[in-house]
């Protein structure tokens, strides 16, 4: 039974090992062609050269493809890891990869697939791990990108990066006719076979053999040796469950019905299936290649993709740069000149103002020392004034006191005593004859008391006897208003 | 079916060579452009300022102009030393002595005795200068128009003389003569004292 996937043709797949590049592409009458091109030289350079060669021969031009990666350029491996923590697993996968690649842990990059849990082999203690099974593929982190970057610059557009091998897996995985039972596929690649078992979805074994079947017909009884080795083994895990299917990928077109046969009269049970692309009839075509290439457009199952970011290119880098520059630049030119020149109007109305005010410390020097000076001259004129007003108003008291004595009686003395006291005394004389004296003293008491200057007024006789001969002396006594 | 990867891995790295200079490129460009920004911003505050000081200007000339008015500095400095003079500056106790000799001769009053004590400090306020008191105690006889035309006499000499304490007395009311006892405070300025602490600076 001949198998046939519609694909996608669209895209062209550039597949590159160490020793030669292979090219399959949809030719006008949209069948697949394919052109080789072996390599010439060491480094990424001389892949991306002959990858660039090998498209021009085939009269196409590079474009947007997928990247396949053959042997010493991609490793993959069926690893069993104890369940652990993702953060874990993932330091664990990456050690394994590095290991894989023979790098350090920084130079590998690696894409793993989890596939069920593996129940515990028959006779081990129940209490064991439980363990998960990854497929881990792994490049060298550089040496992939640094090869995507070669083959941009030549013209290629990477639109995937994948592995040739897992490709024909996956490929298998998709023609497989019941995915209930387990399936075996075997893939002829360019200097090895690979025969895997799957399950589901789920890829339980897989094992390459060395050598290329175009050129090594005894592979083809080892190819059928591992077959029955891989069905006996999953009888023997599964308790006589046999394998159901076998896909066949990439054989030879002339050896395919014979290899088949082999396989079914292998395993009598199984349905054999043959894997067939829609390729270019045209002699000297390698059919089983191309059908192995064509798998590499396989985007489902067990496919995995290892494309790397290229890093950026100075170009790109120096592009973004000026752009952002040039951008910033017209908006410094666009706020520059509007903003100078407000700047400048501003200044000279600043200058203006200045102008103005030219002077004006020395005229608020002027103006404090003027006001300092009103401030002293008030304070000295206060003082002074207090200075001129000390004392007894010699002359008012004096005055006062003999007008308040009048007619009624005569001045003998007067004492205006301390200032701090402020009071005098007044000693007279009135008239010889008592009730006038008397009238008169009260006269003068009474008008000593009605003067605004003075009060508290206190009037005494000095003690002599009337003798209605010699006038009758008395003594005020006063203080000045508002001096207790 | 899962996956784990690390494809990715470095992106942040990759993405610094372009983030840094574009970075580094907006902060250089923004300090060009900030420049002048800034520059128009210090432009307007000191416009601010300048208007502030104009204003204070117009109060000032305004202050200034009220000075004229007053006649200026130079009149208000005038008017001070004239009421500083009201007071006058220290006399030594022959100069009081002698005028009031003087007073008392012109006014008919019979001096006997004057005593001229030392200089007293007052209570007055202190300026730029103190004021200190002289008193004289004075002795004699005199009609009473005498007595007070003598004290009017004294004070009369632009002198800031008061009486501090007067007594006087005659025997009869038909006797004319007082005799009289009277304390006069000379006031006079004397420079101001030293500070405490340059007093105690001298002595050391």
């Amino acid at each position: 039974m001949n198998l046939k996937r519609p694909q996608p043709l669209g895209s062209a797949v550039l597949a590159v090992d160490r020793e030669c590049v292979e090219w399959l592409f949809v030719d006008k009458d949209g069948k697949n062609n394919h052109a080789v091109k072996p390599v010439a030289g060491a480094g990424i350079q001389a892949l991306a050269d002959a990858a660039s060669a090998v498209v021009r021969e085939a009269g196409t031009t590079p474009g947007r493809c997928v990247l396949a990666l053959g042997q010493g350029l991609v490793r993959q491996k069926l690893i069993t890891l104890p369940v652990m923590s993702r953060r874990e697993t993932r330091t664990a996968l990456r050690r394994k990869a590095a290991g894989m690649c023979e790098c350090d842990v920084e130079q590998v990059a690696f894409t793993a697939t989890c596939f069920e849990e593996v129940a515990p082999a028959a006779g081990e203690l129940k209490a064991s791990r439980v363990d998960k099974r990854w497929l881990v593929t792994a490049v060298l982190r550089e040496e992939t990108r640094d090869l995507r970057a070669a083959l941009a610059k030549v013209g290629f557009k990477i639109a995937r990066t994948v592995s040739s091998q897992i490709s024909t897996l996956a490929r298998g995985q998709a023609l497989r006719a019941d995915k209930t039972q387990a399936c075996i596929v075997v893939s002829a690649l360019r200097k090895s076979a690979s025969v895997g078992l799957i399950h589901g979805d789920t890829l339980v074994n897989e094992n390459v053999l060395e050598g290329d079947m175009r050129a090594q017909p005894t592979l083809a009884m080892s190819l059928v040796q591992e077959i029955k080795s891989f069905d006996a083994a999953w009888r023997k895990a599964n308790r006589g469950g046999a394998v159901g299917q076998v896909v066949l990928i990439g054989l030879p077109r002339d050896r395919a019905p014979l290899f088949k046969a082999a396989v079914n009269t292998a395993l009598p049970n199984a349905l054999v299936l043959l894997s067939n692309a829609d390729t270019d009839e045209a002699p000297g075509l390698d059919h089983g290649r191309i059908e192995a290439l064509d798998a590499c457009r396989e985007s489902g199952g067990l496919q995995s993709d290892l494309t790397l970011p290229i890093p950026l290119q100075p170009k790109f880098v120096s592009f973004v740069l000026i752009a952002i520059f040039a951008s910033l630049c017209t908006v410094a030119t666009i706020a520059y000149r509007p903003a100078r020149k407000a700047e400048l109007l501003e200044l000279e109305a600043v200058l203006a103002a200045n102008a103005r005010t030219f002077g004006l410390d020395e005229l608020r020097l002027e103006n404090a020392a003027a006001a300092a000076a009103l401030v002293e001259l008030d304070r000295i004129t206060a003082r002074n004034a207090d200075v001129l007003a000390h004392g007894w108003k010699f002359r008012t008291v004096v005055t006062d006191i003999l007008g308040a004595l009048g007619s009624d009686a005569a001045l003998i003395g007067l004492e205006l005593g301390p200032l701090t006291k402020a009071e005098f005394e007044v000693s007279g004389v009135a008239s010889p004859d008592p009730a006038t004296a008397m009238l008169g003293v009260d006269r003068v008491v009474k008008n000593i008391e009605e003067s605004p200057r003075f009060e508290a007024v206190v009037s005494s006789p000095t003690g002599t006897i009337p003798t209605g001969v010699q006038p009758i002396a008395f003594k005020i006594q006063a203080r000045l208003e508002g001096q207790r | 079916m899962s996956r784990i990867d690390n494809l990715q891995a470095g992106r942040g790295a990759r993405a610094t060579t372009v983030i840094v200079p574009a970075v580094l490129l907006i902060l250089g460009t923004s300090g060009v452009v900030a420049k002048p920004t800034l520059g128009l911003d210090a432009a307007r505050r000191q416009r601010v300022q300048a208007e502030q000081r104009e204003h204070e200007f117009g109060l000032e000339r305004e202050r200034a102009l009220e000075f004229e008015r007053m006649g200026g500095i130079r009149r208000i400095e005038e008017a001070r030393a004239a009421v500083v003079a009201t007071v006058p500056a220290r006399l030594s106790a022959l100069d009081l002595q002698n005028i009031v000799v003087l007073v008392a001769r012109s006014t008919h009053i019979d001096l006997q005795t004057i005593e001229i004590g030392n200089p007293l400090e007052t209570t007055f306020a202190t300026t730029l200068d103190r004021v200190v008191a002289n008193e004289a105690s004075l002795r004699g006889g005199g009609t009473l128009s005498d007595i007070v035309a003598f004290v009017e006499g004294v004070q009369g000499l632009g002198l800031a003389v008061s009486v501090v304490e007067s007594k006087f007395s005659r025997m009869t009311a038909s006797d004319p003569r007082f005799e009289f006892q009277i304390t006069l405070s000379f006031h006079h300025r004397d420079a101001l004292l030293p500070a405490v602490d340059e007093e105690l600076a001298g002595e050391n």
